[in-house]
């Protein structure tokens, strides 16, 4: 699966989750371009204890987890940038700092995400440009 | 994941150029990889089909607007 990993990402936040799961336009149209386009669609794990709720009026939210490509795992690497990106950015969000570390740590990434102003804190923290990781704010 | 091995039929041209690119020993890696790869489209296809259901077709607006946007290489 090394193949798989190494592919391009559209990294979801829980806002991200959430609008796909409310049906928004935008959101489905940029998860239809990168299943169209061969990106990975993914989701870090943490973002489940944001919208995981185990609730049944939330079932497309379920559907939603369970459709993507990957849940990825939290690293220790990945815990400990996204550590720093959070103290570099002053952003105290814990789960925010980790969608942007999975992002940063391998573009090209895209965030789908309802709180671009904390991720784009967050991605310049990194030092990163936004050739390599680009925000859509839905 | 465990493995498990499986009698299928392929086009023998597929077959050729998949083991002339890696290989006698890396065809069943190849082949799960991308059994993989439909996989992940098929579950998106399947969500998007599902949500197009319950909300309606993706407007025409956000299509045109996420499709303008420069994406990474």
């Amino acid at each position: 699966m090394a193949q798989l990993k190494s592919a391009r990402r559209l990294v979801l936040d829980s806002g991200g989750v959430s609008v796909i799961a409310e049906g928004k336009g935008d959101a489905r149209a940029a998860m239809n371009r990168a299943r169209t386009e061969g990106w990975l669609v993914v989701i870090p794990a943490p973002v489940l204890a944001e919208v995981h709720t185990g609730r049944r009026e939330h079932a497309m939210i379920d559907r939603v987890v369970n459709a993507v490509d990957m849940l990825l795992p939290t690293t220790p690497e990945i815990a400990k940038l996204a550590g720093e990106l959070r103290a570099k950015s002053g952003v105290l969000d814990v789960v925010d700092a980790i969608v942007v570390a999975e992002a940063v740590a391998s573009p090209p990434s895209i965030i789908l995400t309802t709180d671009p102003g904390d991720i784009a804190r967050l991605i310049e923290a990194a030092g990163l440009t936004g050739d390599e990781v680009v925000v859509i704010a839905v | 994941m465990s493995t498990r091995p499986v009698s299928a039929t392929l086009t023998q041209e597929h077959v050729a150029e998949a083991k002339a690119r890696v290989g006698e020993r890396g065809f069943s890696r190849y082949l799960d990889e991308a059994l993989a790869r439909q996989l992940q489209f098929d579950r998106l296809a399947d969500l998007e089909a599902e949500l197009e259901l319950k909300f309606g077709p993706i407007p025409e607006e956000s299509r045109r607007r996420i499709q303008d946007m420069e994406w990474p290489n």
